[in-house]
């Protein structure tokens, strides 16, 4: 796992998200789409407020005076004639505030002290459908501050506080039912915002969702067709996270990609390429300490990262740390242990205060910083930007721009550094996830040849050997042995004599390294491996047990299977009972892992399952810890129920289960060294007699 | 309130810290709203034409070092209040884990595992960000929209009225909104665990799902649970998608009022246009710290809801283990002869007797063993020797003085406990047997190891005693954690050794060869096997049989076989079984 961000490689890992991208493309790109219509319509407060002040609350326009009937340099560009209202002077003409708009400040006092503009301000109600000229002329006569002019009514600027209340809305009647219209559009604009974000919120969650969703039951899958062999390196803790926390990692990609990724970055050059077409020399000053701030942005950006997984780590060793205390509390408590747990735990409780510290500090110090760069360059642009305008080369207007665009350029930086965050975790995480995709051992043959009907049940094994790999140990060495339809055979050893790896032999779990393995008649590795599977049963100490129902474990997914043949099953082997006894019988659930039973009735399940599998073979790895004579001879009953009239490979511990084989089989370093009955074997004096005698001394 | 009582001892502590944070907040938050109005200061000066370059020098110069002083000021708040926040967590999760450790097993039964951690983690957690962050956003949005609403009221009070005609609504979505927010992501929060539980199922259960061809309907399990974790999370987004997108939608709608009322009030001259334009400016600015003080609001109260839980446990006087007699050391006695007179018990969880009216004695320096069925008790009276439950009634004496008059460490030093289930903590080899004895040297370890039957050889602990086991480590076999269970007593060495079932997960072999190397070393000490094997329950000079929590019969094995009972069925039930192997047991 790197460290470091390297693009091209990255994106290369983004193929993998491809496939749970494809059925949900809709939904993000909608949803993209969302966002940014949301981000727009966010950003109409304050045009609207320039709106409403310019045309409705103070459209105020000037008077001027062209002399001989051409327009002032400065005007030509903005008005034709048109654009001139005639007032009761003569010569003197009104423009609107709109037009009067388009002079910036230095053309204004240009035009004022030539005395070409007067420097009193007008309101002006033209006449029209809404004011007619008999209206106008009645509202003349209530205030002598208004002038009748050609086309309409007029006020000077100065006068307009002192016009008597009910005259000015009169006056103002078509500027108020135009800001209402105004206020109404901001209104519902707002409110079509609203949905958007509402949906944009939505749909980004559903489909970064259903993408992880979908990408977490492809990587199941091909877990789940993986060989065995690819297990035996794995630890189920680590394999868990890459399908939990791991895909967390990346819906938080998918989600902050589409939602600020873009807008941070758009932005960003949005607002660099205004700054650049409004005044190069200011958007240089400008962008002088960006720099700066991207590489504090990106040392930030990294610290934060492996200050966030120390934490991480701290936190998970104290809770942990906490947990086994009080799981442990009774060992604790009951070797006087108190203080010196808590020595252990303060030790872990302290390091993690260190790293928070650190974190503490290290946003203490960035977010600071960063903003005093952006006051900073604001000053900057006040300075050069100020001198500029008063050497005339820069108007207000520009330099009011980039005070309000300096503050602005520095928030997607932040962001941007917050960001880094997600994207080296999801993109770490997709590189483990790469490795489990990229893992092609599937165990499986090329072309299987299913498996002929139920009548056979013989298994050979040709001189075969088996390591776990290459410079492992041999743990079965060139073994040969015939087992017979119906035949029931026990496998004793000690722990380490190569047992359980015949049977993952047998499961095909493994290839043998050496040598062939036949069920009737047929070579193992041409068979399909699930029909195979399907014909042996297994019956183990830990018994799978999902979170379903009492049916639905016995069930196993099998929809098509009778409820009474389920319940006589369970009848059979005994296991009927305690389930009648449950408070929903049959129906209740088992919670996580079943641990509301009892070993014993766990494993009475795993009898009444292997019953209704009705299997050929049955391989029987038996265990008896933790059960009570009582449950042992409840389970021994349902055993024999579930044996009867099967070919049964069993590893035993238990005498009375041996006894009934046909035949025993003892192992010793991946070798068989004896074979024959209990009899033949105990008057034999060898492995098995010695084992025999510590057991028979054994209930259990 | 009194839940603060809790955190009143690191506030006093820390008090000179906390206010300076506090007054560097307040005048950061004072300084910020300054500088934008020292900006407009500067635009309207340029628009001024008889402008000198000093004056708009000496204006940045202001600006400069006012944010100079925030930049200082922010570090400094920061540095001071989140500090006291994790000092303050630390703290408190250092007094609670104490506290777990001295509340007796009793109090523990009481209290399921799962709810200790939360407290352990949500609630510190939550008490830290209330502390922290919650008090923090507080200060912002107190300052900031006091400052707002005191400068929109100067320009207009009536124009106020309408502006803020939707804050108490605001309010009260807030607070709706926050409860059903927090319930909604601990909805995800656990849905999340449950995932990661089943998803691990699967993976530490593979080799049985694949020999039953199971793989389609472990991989349905994962997408049941999947999918509702999808459907969660989907839920918590539109909960929080209704919730911040209509604050803003509220806020916005209380914007157009204000366009429209204080653009006639404008027209009509009560306020200027400029205030107009400074009116909306500062609504649309008090929008977020009304939103953050709903959202701080709800921070601080799940902050006191976790302290009030925190208190429950911390401040409520909950008997610890033994506190009276914490005192005085005893002289350690050279041995140890145990007596149950007319004990019962009964777990304060569960309505039924244990043990019900026992009496027996298992004099100094016996070996002495225990069986009976499932259930019968065994495991209780085992545990109520170092005092890890007190008797619901009767007494225990150890050496003629009821263990309640013991001074519970003296007591504990007595006994070595091995319980049921090899409890592994995540270390080494050897700090999991540092709990027997601390000090034992390495040769004693290994020596412990060898008699119970686990030598720490490299082929199966790579580094030795240095291997690291349990959650991080090798994880150990059933077998294997009994062992080193019992290698832990072995080391402590103790006067009365008591072994729980203890080497129920090993072979009869491994069981066989075990107790013949730690018997002899027992040789006039106390010892009590609780077994249900017939090899373990043979070696004991004496057996006591216990069924449905009453003694049903004592005496040495032979006599035992003799009479009918539990112990004469279970030993015929193990003869009738192997037939011809009785008589090879004797050769």
């Amino acid at each position: 796992m790197s460290e470091r961000f390297y693009l091209s490689r990255d994106l290369k890992l983004l193929k993998y998200l491809k496939p749970a991208f494809k059925p949900f493309k809709g939904l993000i790109i909608a949803s993209i789409a969302m966002i940014m219509a949301a981000a727009l319509i966010s950003l109409v407060l304050p045009y609207l407020t320039k709106v409403a002040i310019d045309q409705y609350i103070l459209p105020l326009g000037r008077l001027v005076t062209p002399g001989d009937k051409t327009l002032p340099a400065e005007l030509e560009a903005l008005l034709t004639h048109d654009d001139l209202e005639p007032t009761t002077q003569e010569g003197v003409f009104f423009i609107s505030a709109r037009k009067a708009a388009g002079l910036d400040a230095r053309q204004e006092k240009n035009l004022t002290q030539a005395g070409l503009l007067a420097p009193e301000r007008y309101y002006f109600r033209p006449i029209d459908s809404g004011f007619t000229q008999k209206e106008a002329l009645d509202l003349a006569a209530r205030s002598n501050l208004l002038q009748i002019w050609p086309k309409g009514l007029a006020v000077k600027e100065s006068d307009l506080p002192r016009l008597p209340g009910g005259v000015n809305l009169i006056l103002r009647g078509a500027d108020l039912s135009g800001l209402k219209k105004l206020a109404l559009f901001f209104a519902v604009l707002m409110i079509l915002g609203y949905f958007f974000d509402l949906g944009q919120r939505y749909y980004l969650e559903s489909g970064a969702q259903k993408m992880s969703h979908e990408l977490r039951s492809l990587i199941m899958a091909h877990l789940m067709n993986l060989s065995q062999s690819f297990y035996d390196h794995q630890q189920s803790g680590r394999l868990t996270s890459r399908l939990t926390s791991d895909i967390n990692n990346i819906n938080a990609l998918i989600k902050s990609t589409a939602a600020s990724f873009f807008s941070d970055f758009l932005s960003l050059f949005g607002v660099t390429a205004i700054m650049f077409l409004l005044n190069p020399t200011l958007a240089a000053i400008t962008l002088i300490l960006t720099p700066l701030a991207g590489f504090l942005s990106w040392r930030y950006g990294h610290e934060a990262r492996e200050i966030h997984r120390d934490l991480r780590a701290k936190v998970a060793a104290i809770n942990q740390s906490f947990n086994e205390s009080i799981n442990g509390l009774m060992i604790i408590q009951a070797f006087n242990r108190e203080k010196e747990t808590e020595a252990g735990f303060e030790e872990l409780n302290e390091a993690n205060f260190k790293a928070g510290a650190r974190q503490v500090h290290s946003v203490a110090v960035f977010l600071p910083l960063v903003d005093l760069c952006a006051t900073m360059v604001l000053s900057l642009v006040l300075w050069f930007g100020g001198l500029a305008v008063l050497d005339n080369t820069v108007t207000l207007g520009v330099l009011a721009a980039f005070v309000g665009y300096a503050g602005r350029f520095f928030i997607p930086i932040k962001d941007l550094a917050e960001k880094l965050n997600t994207f080296q975790s999801a993109f770490a995480s997709l590189e483990r996830i790469e490795e489990l995709l990229e893992n092609q051992n599937i165990l499986s043959p090329k072309e299987p040849v299913l498996l002929p009907g139920p009548a056979g049940g013989l298994v050979e094994m040709k001189n075969v050997s088996f390591s776990y790999g290459p410079g492992r140990p041999v743990v079965i060495k060139d073994l040969s042995l015939t087992i017979r339809p119906g035949e029931s055979v026990a496998i004793v050893g000690a722990t380490g004599s190569g047992k359980s790896s015949l049977i993952s032999l047998l499961l095909r779990f493994y290839d043998p390294t050496a040598g062939e393995i036949f069920f009737d008649g047929l070579p193992l590795n041409s068979l399909d491996i699930k029909a195979h599977r399907r014909r042996l049963s297994l019956v183990t100490q830990d018994v799978y047990l999902s979170s379903g129902t009492v049916l639905e474990n016995l069930r196993l997914g099998r929809h098509d299977l009778p409820e009474e043949k389920i319940v006589a099953a369970a009848a059979a082997v005994g296991a009927d009972r305690f389930i009648r006894r449950l408070p929903r019988g049959y129906d209740e659930p088992l919670g996580s892992s079943g641990q509301s039973l009892s070993a014993g009735q766990r494993q009475l399940l795993a009898c009444a399952r292997a019953l209704i599998d009705a299997p050929q073979i049955i391989i029987l790895d038996e265990a008896t810890a933790f059960v009570d004579t009582e449950t042992e001879l409840l389970i021994e009953k349902a055993l024999a129920t579930v044996l009867a009239g099967r070919t049964s490979i069993i590893i035993a511990h238990r005498l009375s289960t041996i006894r009934r084989s046909n035949r025993i089989l003892v192992m010793e370093s991946g070798q068989l060294v004896e074979e024959g009955s209990h009899e033949e074997l105990l008057a034999l004096k060898g492995i098995y007699s010695h084992l025999a005698v510590l057991q028979g001394l054994s209930i259990a | 309130m009194k839940s603060l009582g809790l955190i009143k001892p690191n506030i006093r502590a820390s008090l000179f810290k906390i206010i300076t944070g506090f007054l560097a907040l307040f005048l950061c938050d004072l300084l910020q709203m300054v500088i934008p109005r020292l900006t407009g200061r500067a635009i309207d000066l340029l628009a001024d034409s008889g402008t000198a370059v000093n004056d708009l020098g000496l204006l940045i110069a202001v600006i400069m070092g006012l944010a100079l002083t925030v930049a200082v000021l922010r570090y400094s708040w920061r540095h001071l209040i989140y500090g006291f926040s994790r000092g303050l967590e630390k703290d408190l999760r250092r007094r609670l884990h104490s506290r777990f450790l001295r509340l007796s097993l009793t109090w523990h039964q009481n209290n399921s595992s799962g709810d200790l951690m939360a407290l352990a983690t949500n609630d510190i957690e939550s008490v830290r960000m209330a502390i922290g962050f919650g008090s923090v956003s507080l200060m912002d949005g107190i300052v900031m929209g006091l400052a707002a609403i005191i400068f929109m009221l100067s320009i207009n009070p009536a124009l106020c009225f309408y502006a803020f005609l939707p804050m108490p609504l605001i309010s009260v979505l807030t607070k709706y909104f926050g409860r059903a927010i927090y319930v909604k992501v601990l909805e995800t929060h656990d849905v999340f665990g449950q995932m990661t539980e089943v998803v691990r199922e699967q993976f530490s259960g593979i080799k049985v799902i694949r020999a039953m061809s199971l793989e389609k309907l472990s991989q349905a399990e994962v997408d049941k649970i999947s999918l509702i974790h999808l459907v969660k999370n989907v839920h918590l987004s539109l909960t929080m998608g209704l919730f911040f997108p209509l604050m803003i939608l509220l806020t916005n709608l209380a914007l157009a009022l204000t366009l429209y009322l204080g653009g006639r009030a404008a027209m009509a001259w009560t306020i200027t246009p400029g205030d107009f334009v400074a009116f909306i400016t500062y609504l649309a600015l008090l929008s977020w710290p009304m939103m953050a003080l709903g959202l701080t609001l709800g921070l601080l109260q799940q902050g006191q809801a976790a302290l009030d839980r925190l208190a429950r446990v911390m401040l409520v006087s909950e008997k610890e283990n033994h506190p009276a007699q914490a005192g005085a050391d005893l002289l350690k006695p050279d041995g140890v002869e145990i007596a149950f007179k007319n004990v019962s018990f009964a777990y304060q969880t569960r309505p039924n007797i244990v043990l019900d009216n026992l009496t027996l004695t298992c004099p100094r320096g016996r070996l002495c063993a225990l069986t009976g069925p499932t259930g019968s008790g065994k495991s209780t009276l085992a545990a109520l020797l170092p005092a890890l439950y007190e008797p619901s009634a009767g007494q225990i004496l150890i050496n003629g003085r009821p263990t309640t008059a013991w001074p519970i460490k003296n007591l504990r030093d007595l006994f070595g406990y091995v319980p049921q289930d090899g409890y592994i903590f995540t270390g080494t080899l050897a700090q999991n047997m540092a709990i027997g004895k601390p000090e034992a040297t390495e040769e004693e370890v290994t020596a412990a190891l060898v008699t119970a039957g686990l030598p720490p050889e490299r082929s199966v602990f790579p580094e030795g005693l240095e291997t690291l086991i349990g959650e991080k480590g090798l994880s150990l076999s059933g077998g294997q954690r009994q062992r080193l269970a019992l290698a832990r007593a072995v080391l402590m060495d103790p006067l009365f050794l008591i072994l729980d079932d203890t080497l129920s997960a090993v072979d009869a072999a491994v069981e066989d060869e075990i107790l013949n190397r730690l018997i002899p070393q027992r040789k006039g000490r106390g010892t009590l096997i609780i077994s249900h094997r017939l090899t373990s329950l043979k070696a004991a000079e004496t057996v006591f049989i216990l069924e449905n929590g009453r003694l049903t019969g004592q005496g040495t094995p032979r006599e035992l076989e003799e009479r009918p009972g539990y112990f004469q069925t279970i030993s015929r039930l193990a003869q009738r079984r192997p037939g011809p192997l009785r008589s090879l047991t004797v050769v």
